[in-house]
């Protein structure tokens, strides 16, 4: 055995018993190539170059595309507005290594041609190498921004999820029922000040925030930050008096807020809805968007994070060190945030990870029978579902399952080498 | 452990209540106006004021049957410039674009003088279909203006399609036109924004149609389906039998396989077997049904590849009553071999794995080395002492595979086209037909709430270590 720096934090021995599951950082690196491919998808499937000499002149037509989405302004005059680049008379030009946009259809290859079959095409550079769909839309370059949809799905539904559940696990966790008290007069002031923060900040603006949310995630957050402040500072403004009232015995006798059981029954309530079926409702009823998808799932699936966000602290809390830093005299919110989070992470990390594999399989399967998501987004489900109207291609049936197949996996793995890694049972072996 | 058992069934009560108001507040949210939807293909064109007339009536009676015209809930919140009564304007777009002026000018009889002037407009167009003063395609451009009118929410899209308007209409219709168009102009001038900002909480009583929805519930009345118009029960009582029929199959053999297959795998941790079992069964666990069932149907049913297994379905087409049991019999095993495989096999990931842990769990504890230490053999220790303990998490878990199969059965029904209640939803969702998905949802969600509640009074019972005095 080679001699290696022992270390004793419990964060970096967890790391080294990851980095020993060979099968896990195999998985870690697996997810990085996901990544990459997902970010640079334009770059490795699109139906024009990444530059092209076209008359003498270089043009570099990805770009040119992204900053016509971003500023909206048409970049493309002319013949080259509707060009087919595949046959325009280029001097030179650096193509992505599959030539066809996901949504495009190329008529030629059209009822679903395989991988093997013969191909209408002008050269192999331009070859299906997974074949077509009915449409004629290639598998590939599907498949290759599938992977955007199916992580970022994965990502920002987990992301929201995290969220809630490690805010109130680790509220509920840390406080209890015996140590979060307020005075009666801020009681009184504090519930009629956000009942009229909430009705100000959002009940008042719900039909502008349910039409930015169908709209997108950015639009939804901006509304977000003007509701948010509102309803804070009515509530604070509502709340100011009972400085006052404070002052009286009456209205200074302090009452423990029970955080943990109110928080432990949301948990119990949320627990017991069938959250799979419920997000199918709403994706049947809404209005088909993607960010509508990743919220609903992300909203639903909180509760694993939750308890364990929520175990951990009532372990971390009664450590020494937290107790040394209440005696510093620190904030709750400097312990929870700079002291307690950080050590009760690890175990959230696994429950992210599964989670990240079951949001993925959630829309996959929402789109496999196409609700939810819109019609023209390509997406692993849909091009799986391509199988069932066209009986006897079997790449349609195999490619986008293993895909999914393949991801859900990983993840799951991962979350198995985290769970491993930090357990100190296995540890001790 | 009796009041243990009381306390939470106490507990059930208001989390079903919950899941109620749920599944209500998502069906109110369904786009449409369920009225229409129930009267589709029985109202003819409106083109004349009779017909027109007739055709709301009978909206409105409608309506009135399927308890629309009360308002939504035992009390309402809202500013004090929106009246009390809005709800009982009909059509819902309506009474949304109305709000959404409300909430903008916070002057509730500026709007409905709007709205009155509107409707009378709308009369007096529909009055004047004879006129021969209507030339060209005037009067279809302004019939379209006027359906789209009541249900404008934006101010500055109405003054547009008013002036649009203008164009298509004929003398005899601008006195009506031009009080429209006065009531409009006043909305702005008459604006009164403080009230919006004064919340008011209206109290309605037991005559809404949430209560209305929940007294149908309790009785087994989940409302009517939009697309056949017949009642949601009697769809979902045929469907139901397949779902559970197939359940419980699966369920079944998923434990019985689960089990053993678990127990040999903890027994012999870290040997051959053990390895392979893990293995198979994390692939198992990863694999999506939806892919599974599409594979299966792609290469094993009748496709361009192989044909061993019927194309979907339940029996043969030429299946009949008449036909002696056992034939029958055959004749579903045959269609549901397949389904039934590719249900099982998640669960049995799921349960096998759960099985071998929670049997490693157990090995571990001090009384197992006990037994062993008194000489007992490999067997006795392993089924007589360990193996009891180690089922009680995997009866628990009946809760949590239930409900997942419940949703399942909605991609899987609909991949093998078995007539259940997953199959029955996923129609209903391609359809547009909410009532029959929001029952799928509530009977969905009632299951899995009375299956947590059995799997928790079975842990009760069989173990006996748990104390369920209060804490």
């Amino acid at each position: 055995m080679s001699e290696t720096k022992i270390s004793y934090s419990p964060r970096a021995r967890a790391w080294q018993a990851f980095k020993e599951n060979k099968l896990a950082l195999f998985a870690l690196r697996f997810t990085g190539v996901l990544v990459l491919i997902a970010l640079l998808a334009d770059f490795l499937a699109y139906n024009k170059p990444i530059v092209a000499s076209y008359r003498g002149e270089v043009i570099w037509p990805i770009f040119r595309d992204y900053w016509e989405g971003l500023t909206g302004r048409p970049q493309w005059s002319g013949p080259l507005r509707v060009a087919d680049w595949r046959v325009l008379e280029l001097d030179w030009a650096i193509w992505p290594p599959i030539r066809y946009s996901p949504q495009e259809l190329d008529l030629r290859n059209a009822p679903a041609v395989g991988p093997f079959d013969e191909q209408i095409i002008r050269s192999t550079a331009e070859r299906h190498w997974l074949g077509t769909d009915n449409l004629g839309h290639d598998l590939l370059a599907g498949l290759i921004h599938g992977t955007r949809i199916s992580l970022s799905v994965g990502l920002i539904s987990v992301g929201i999820s995290a969220l809630i559940g490690i805010f109130l696990g680790a509220l509920a966790g840390y406080f209890g029922d015996n140590t979060l008290q307020v005075s009666r007069a801020s009681l009184i002031f504090g519930l009629p000040g956000l009942f009229l923060g909430l009705y100000y900040g959002f009940y008042l603006r719900r039909y502008a925030l349910g039409e930015a949310l169908s709209e997108g995630f950015f639009t939804f957050l901006g509304l977000l930050g003007f509701s948010l402040p509102i309803a804070a500072l009515v509530t604070v403004l509502v709340w100011l008096p009972s400085r006052l009232l404070k002052k009286t015995p009456w209205g200074a006798k302090p009452l423990y807020l029970w955080v943990d059981i109110t928080i432990s029954r949301l948990i119990e309530i949320m627990i017991s809805l069938p959250t799979t079926l419920l997000i199918f409702t709403i994706a049947a009823i809404a209005k088909p968007s993607l960010f509508l998808v990743m919220a609903v799932i992300g909203l639903t699936s909180w509760t694993g994070i939750a308890r364990f966000m929520r175990g951990e602290m009532l372990k971390v809390r009664q450590l020494d060190y937290i107790q040394a830093a209440r005696a510093l005299g620190y904030s709750d919110a400097r312990i929870i945030l700079v002291h307690a989070l950080p050590n009760a992470f690890a175990p959230v990390l696994v429950s992210i990870a599964f989670g990240i594999a079951s949001a993925i399989l959630v829309e996959s399967g929402l789109s496999f029978l196409g609700i939810g998501v819109p019609p023209e987004t390509v997406t692993w489900g849909s091009l799986l579902a391509s199988a069932r109207s066209a009986p006897g291609a079997w790449w349609l049936a195999v490619f986008p399952g293993l895909a999914i197949f393949v991801v859900v996996t990983l993840f799951n793995i991962l979350g198995e080498g985290i769970r491993d890694a930090i357990d100190p049972k296995l540890q001790q072996r | 452990m009796t009041a243990y058992l009381i306390r939470r069934i106490l507990f059930f009560i208001p989390t079903l209540l919950l899941i109620t108001l749920l599944s209500f507040i998502i069906s109110q949210s369904a786009p449409g106006d369920p009225v229409e939807q129930m009267l589709s293909g029985q109202q003819s064109g409106g083109e004349q004021l009779a017909e027109r007339q007739a055709n709301e009536a009978a909206y409105l009676q409608k309506r009135k049957d399927l308890g629309l015209d009360l308002p939504v809930f035992y009390f309402s919140i809202g500013p004090l410039a929106e009246p009390d009564t809005l709800y009982k304007i009909p059509k819902v777009p309506v009474q949304d674009a109305l709000r959404r002026l409300v909430y903008k000018f916070g002057n509730w009889e500026a709007v409905s003088r709007y709205y009155q002037a509107l409707r009378r407009l709308e009369e007096a167009f529909y009055a004047s279909a004879g006129d021969s003063a209507w030339k060209g395609d005037n009067r279809t451009e302004a019939r379209a203006l006027l359906v789209l009118l009541p249900q404008e929410k934006n101010y500055d899209e109405i003054l547009h399609k008013l002036g649009l308007l203008e164009r298509y209409l004929i003398p005899a219709l601008r006195p009506a036109y031009e009080e429209v168009v006065s009531a409009v102009k006043a909305l702005p001038q008459e604006a009164t924004p403080w009230k919006i900002y004064i919340p008011v909480i209206h109290w309605y009583g037991t005559q809404n149609q949430y209560h209305r929805w929940l007294m149908g519930l309790l009785q087994g009345d989940f409302g009517i389906s939009y697309q056949d118009k017949r009642p949601i029960t009697s769809k979902l009582g045929d469907a139901v039998r397949w779902s559970i029929v197939i359940n419980l199959i699966s369920i079944l053999l998923a434990y019985l396989i689960a089990i053993p297959l678990g127990v040999q795998s903890a027994v012999r941790r870290g040997q051959w077997p053990d390895r392979v079992i893990s293995v198979t069964l994390f692939m198992l666990y990863s694999l999506p049904t939806f892919w599974v069932g599409t594979m299966a149907i792609v290469f094993l049913c009748g496709g361009d590849y192989l044909s061993i297994f019927p194309p979907g379905g339940v029996q043969s087409t030429e299946h009949s009553p008449d036909w002696p049991f056992f034939k029958r019999l055959w004749d579903w095993t045959y269609h549901l071999v397949l389904p039934v495989l590719v249900y099982t096999y998640g669960s049995l990931a799921f349960l096998s794995r759960q099985m071998r842990s929670a049997l490693l769990e157990v090995l571990g504890q001090d009384y197992v080395r006990t037994a062993r230490a008194k000489g007992l053999s490999q067997r006795l220790v392993i089924w007589k002492h360990a193996f009891r303990n180690s089922l009680i998490p995997i009866i628990t878990l009946l809760a949590s595979v239930f409900p997942s199969m419940i949703s399942g059965s909605v991609i899987l029904e609909s991949i093998f086209s078995i007539p259940g209640m997953g199959f029955l939803s996923y129609g209903a969702m391609i359809a547009r037909d909410y009532p029959v998905i929001i029952a799928v949802f509530t009977i969905g969600a009632i299951l899995t709430l009375v299956g947590i509640l059995v799997a928790d009074i079975l842990y009760a019972v069989v173990d006996p270590r748990i104390s369920y005095g209060r804490r």
